[in-house]
């Protein structure tokens, strides 16, 4: 029997497990320069917020060891010109497509929600709840489990498509936060988004970022997404989606291990584009390998050392 | 389509302490790449540095890709020490590229540091096509003589060309600028039908001083970000330049968003935003 990559998230069929991640891919076209997308189990559009953004002033990325900050600041489209200009690709894709939504009020997200999911060609939506709630004084939704599950109830009421909140690792406890928005009717997560940090320029005694913090991302990452993917899969029904530091065939296997039913990768494809097709490649021997007919049979798979 | 993997290093040329020059093999960069285009390159096996570093193409020659690197901190340091037969990690032809000149009108090229090669490139384009090298006035700065990218080559080009270091251990003592302000205005009370035509690669603030010496006349700028991916997607290069009436944004009315990989690196000084 040959080797099956297929995997179920909230009733898509994924062709693999490997997915890219938000913010890291645009809205995939530039990719079709490299590879054709629809090898991959799925894509996450940049987050889309309801009018266009140009986000923070540079210096908005600097280089850390193993990893990278980012203060982007949302940069998108907006809502309109998404429709417009990048949905007619997204819709030629045969490959699962995964829009991810921001907003500053419960009314941004349930709007966007309700206007992105009845689009067709858009098959599920990702919540990114790691952005300042204006309501409540800036604060971000996904720093508390209540808000989360607020904001994810109404988003839930408001999409037509499986609604996929995406947690912020920013939180004291991120397991009573991936059960709040569980019990408000979330059909997966995705963990982790970027862990806040910041760096100095000692030469000029000034923040490196002009926004002063960023969000840290790449291998650096790995090990904290890891515990928390953990952790939260032993804790929640609902699938997860494993996001941090992943840039081998390796990396993939120790998320599903570790209870993720597929990944996300962001920082890996910046130096290599393709980074998505090596680690399909990778998974697929390493299950070779071990003698595995299927992935499934890995999700979880982590004992006590 | 782009290329996107590993490969052969069949040349180097050390010019000076600090100034190298590495010959790749990608048949597949070399028919795309023209000048003002980079590539993005990474060292396998280095994985404490996440992001690939662009370098602009300075030669093409069959399968041949050339870039020349100054050498001025970690990734540069290692690339130094990379020797013919050892492989590189590359991504590419990335970016816009220079529009070439009509034939006929005054080119004036404003290189400062790194901003070297790929002028050179373009100088050298244009003249294969045909180009009148008396109309090519090159104007080439560096800090001091070990970081002047080129100076041979450009003497047997058969342009007009002026060299400047800050500390004048070689050509002209000053900025590259000066030179090229002082003859700029000889040539303005002139009778050039079309105007001359510039092009400016450097530093920031380099290229903003040939943008205020330029204004009012046809001038293109490449500018230098730092890249983490070098092909759009991480917005981190993006730089605000002036909007049409129709790309209001939510944050600032009146500017749009331009990613330096991708849209740029080359400008047109007339959009662009100095803050
Ligand atoms: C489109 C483009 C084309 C370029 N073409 C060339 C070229 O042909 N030859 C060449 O020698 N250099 C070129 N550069 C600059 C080159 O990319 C940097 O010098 C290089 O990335 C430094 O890497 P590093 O690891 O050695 O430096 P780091 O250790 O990362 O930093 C050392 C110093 O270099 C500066 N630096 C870092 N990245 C950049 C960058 N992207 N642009 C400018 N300065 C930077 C830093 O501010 C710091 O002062 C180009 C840059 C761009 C954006
Ligand atoms: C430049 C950059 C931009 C990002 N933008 C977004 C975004 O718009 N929305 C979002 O939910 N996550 C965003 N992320 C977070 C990533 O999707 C991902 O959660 C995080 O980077 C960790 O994965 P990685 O280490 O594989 O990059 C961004 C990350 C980076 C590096
Ligand atoms: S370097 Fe990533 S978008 Fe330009």
């Amino acid at each position: 029997m040959g080797l099956s990559l297929q995997t179920e998230i909230a009733g898509l069929k994924l062709k693999n497990p490997i997915l890219s991640a938000s913010g890291c891919f645009g809205y995939g076209e530039e990719a079709t320069e490299f590879f054709d997308i629809n090898q991959l189990g799925g894509m996450v559009t940049k987050s889309i917020t309801p009018l266009p953004r140009t986000g923070h002033p540079p210096p908005k990325v600097v280089e850390t060891a193993s990893g990278m900050l980012n203060a982007i600041g949302l940069t998108n489209v907006g809502l309109d010109r998404f429709i417009m200009e990048k949905l007619p690709f997204l819709q030629k894709l045969s490959c699962t497509v995964i829009v991810n939504i921001a907003g500053s009020t419960v009314n941004d997200y349930t709007m966007l929600a309700g206007k992105i999911s009845s689009l067709e060609g858009v098959d599920a939506i990702e919540v990114n709840i790691s952005c300042p709630n204006v309501d409540s004084g800036g604060l971000e939704f996904g720093a508390s489990p209540a808000e989360a599950a607020k904001v994810i109830r109404a988003v839930k009421k408001a999409s037509r498509v499986p609604v996929i909140p995406k947690l912020s690792p920013n939180v004291t406890d991120i397991v009573a936060v991936a059960k709040a928005v569980e019990d408000a009717g979330a059909d997966a997560v995705s963990l982790i988004n970027t862990l806040v940090g910041t760096a100095i320029d000692i030469q000029t005694t000034r923040f490196k970022l002009s926004n002063r913090f960023g969000g840290l991302s790449g291998p650096a990452v790995k090990p904290v997404a890891l515990a928390m993917v953990y952790k939260v899969a032993s804790a929640v029904k609902i699938p997860v989606i494993g996001v941090g530091g992943i840039s081998s065939g390796d990396d993939v296997v120790e998320f599903l291990m570790a209870g993720a039913k597929a990944v996300q990768i962001g920082t890996a494809c910046f130096a290599e584009p393709t980074v998505f097709l090596r680690v399909i490649d990778e998974l697929s021997t390493y299950l070779k390998k071990n003698n595995y007919q299927n992935v499934n049979d890995i999700i979880g798979a982590v004992k006590d050392g | 389509m782009k290329f996107s993997g590993s490969v052969e290093v069949s040349g180097k040329t050390v010019i000076s302490r600090n100034i190298f020059s590495l010959d790749i093999v990608s048949p597949q960069i070399a028919s795309q790449a023209s000048p003002g285009q980079f590539i993005q390159v990474k060292i396998p096996g280095i994985n404490s540095v996440l992001w690939p570093r662009p370098f602009s193409v300075r030669k093409i020659k069959d399968d041949i890709v050339t870039v020349s690197i100054k050498k001025c901190g970690k990734v540069t340091g290692l690339l130094y020490d990379i020797n013919r037969g050892d492989r590189l990690y590359v991504t590419g032809p990335f970016g816009n590229g220079f529009i070439l000149p009509q034939m006929g009108r005054s080119i004036y090229l404003v290189a400062g540091g790194a901003g070297l090669p790929p002028l050179l490139f373009l100088c050298e384009s244009i003249l294969e096509k045909g180009y009148s090298p008396k109309l090519i006035h090159f104007y080439s700065g560096a800090r001091y003589v070990e970081e002047l990218f080129a100076n041979d080559e450009l003497t047997s080009l058969g342009v007009h060309s002026v060299v400047t270091t800050d500390d004048g251990s070689y050509g002209i003592k000053g900025l590259v600028t000066e030179p090229f302000a002082n003859d700029l205005t000889k040539v303005h009370s002139g009778k050039d039908d079309l105007g001359p035509v510039i092009y400016g690669c450097g530093p920031m603030a380099m290229v903003k001083k040939v943008a205020e010496i330029c204004h009012g006349l046809e001038c293109y700028l490449s500018l230098e970000q730092l890249m983490p991916c070098g092909w759009g997607v991480c917005n981190g290069c993006a730089v605000k330049i002036k909007a049409g009436d129709s790309d209001n944004t939510e944050d600032e009315k009146g500017f749009r968003l331009a990613r330096v990989c991708k849209e740029g690196p080359v400008f047109k000084a007339s959009e662009l935003i100095w803050d």
